[in-house]
């Protein structure tokens, strides 16, 4: 793997990672929610980026969490993690927002304010000079499937499959 | 047109029009001219020279006698009124030393003016009560209402209780407020500091892009791979 990729990578895995702060954070002042410390933060950051939704359409999720306390008739408040796996799992979100489109790590023109986040910016300045973007690759999840692989390839050779 | 002067002899001064057309019926005009004439000035002189007419002489004795009686009259209706105030005085000040204690207790309730037209009525305990509620700013909030009063005639009738329109939540307190804020941002503006408007969305910005707990979190990852 060359440098670029690997600095994309990177990149595009912090830009995830801050807009996940940037949306709790936002998600907590708007609806006077309970400040969180360091730890707790990261904790939570963590967990919202184990839910399978692309970068580009968490907004989207943090706003149909919100849709979904308001169909279900409760008081407007901060969204938990809780409230958004379960929009992912059953509400129609869940089906646009995978991670299957191309630069759907990117959040869209219009959100302007995540546009302006350290990260996005750096990798703004590599797609500028570049004439075909460059998409960037989940390292954990390749090495995660690759270990899988060689588990089951292990687990078949060792039974005499 | 000019006032009349009061307590002289011109306003006393009334004659006898059938004694004087007896007098001055046979008179040509020329004669009758100078009759006129010289009887004014002595009406002027006080009636003094030797050869004032006698009619004209006893005329104005009877207004001068006349205006006498009135100044007398007076004299005393002043002096009765002078007197009459000094009573009441020395009356009052006997009520005082009597209910001197009774006194020191009512003091507490009885309004006094403040201001610096002195229209607004407060009593001792409805100022301690503003004091706190404005701290220094009392006598802004009293000269706005004062200013009010002074300027709108009604007002004065208008408003029963003038601490009631002092309270926190009149608009008199939002004024004062208002005027608060305005100096503090002043202030600011003075000291080339950021406008509140601006320090808190500089504020909220910071607290949203902080990446602290991101970059350490990227760090961590880094490391175990």
């Amino acid at each position: 793997m060359n440098q670029k990729q690997s600095k994309i990578n990177t990149l595009a895995r912090a830009l995830r990672l801050q807009v996940i702060s940037y949306l709790v954070k936002e998600d907590i002042f708007k609806y006077r929610g309970e400040n969180l410390n360091d730890a707790d933060m990261s904790m939570t950051i963590e967990l919202i980026d184990r839910i399978p939704c692309c970068t580009r359409k968490l907004r989207d999720l943090f706003k149909d969490a919100h849709r979904m306390h308001e169909d279900k008739g409760m008081m407007p408040h901060a969204v938990t993690i809780g409230d958004l796996e379960w929009c992912m799992e059953y509400r129609s979100i869940g089906y646009a927002c995978e991670q299957r489109i191309a630069h759907s790590w990117l959040p869209y023109k219009e959100d302007e304010p995540l546009r302006k986040l350290p990260a996005f910016i750096e990798l703004e300045k590599i797609y500028r000079h570049e004439h075909k973007a460059i998409a960037p690759i989940n390292q954990k999840a390749i090495i995660n499937e690759a270990q899988a692989i060689i588990n089951q390839v292990a687990g078949n050779l060792t039974s005499g499959v | 047109m000019m006032a009349r002067p009061k307590n002289t002899i011109a306003n006393e001064i009334i004659f006898d029009v059938r004694a004087l057309w007896e007098r001055i019926k046979d008179m040509d005009s020329e004669t009758l001219g100078k009759y006129i004439r010289k009887a004014f000035n002595d009406m002027q002189n006080g009636c003094v020279a030797e050869d004032t007419d006698e009619f004209i002489k006893e005329q104005y004795n009877r207004s001068f006698a006349e205006m006498v009686r009135k100044q007398n009259k007076q004299a005393r209706k002043y002096k009765n009124r002078i007197a009459r105030k000094q009573g009441e005085e020395t009356a009052n000040s006997k009520k005082q030393e009597i209910t001197n204690n009774a006194i020191v207790l009512t003091n507490v309730d009885e309004r006094k003016p403040y201001g610096t037209c002195q229209h607004v009525m407060l009593t001792a305990e409805e100022g301690r009560h503003l004091r706190e509620v404005y701290g220094p700013n009392l006598e802004t909030a009293i000269d706005i209402l004062d200013a009010y009063i002074e300027n709108n005639g009604k007002a004065a009738k208008k408003y029963k209780n003038h601490a009631a329109v002092l309270r926190k939540g009149n608009w008199v307190w939002h004024k004062v407020q208002d005027m608060i804020l305005q100096q503090a941002r002043l202030d600011r503006a003075q000291c080339g500091m950021k406008s509140f408007k601006q320090a808190d969305r500089d504020e909220r910005t910071r607290f949203f892009m902080d990446t602290s707990v991101v970059d350490r979190m990227i760090d961590n990852e880094s490391k175990a791979i």
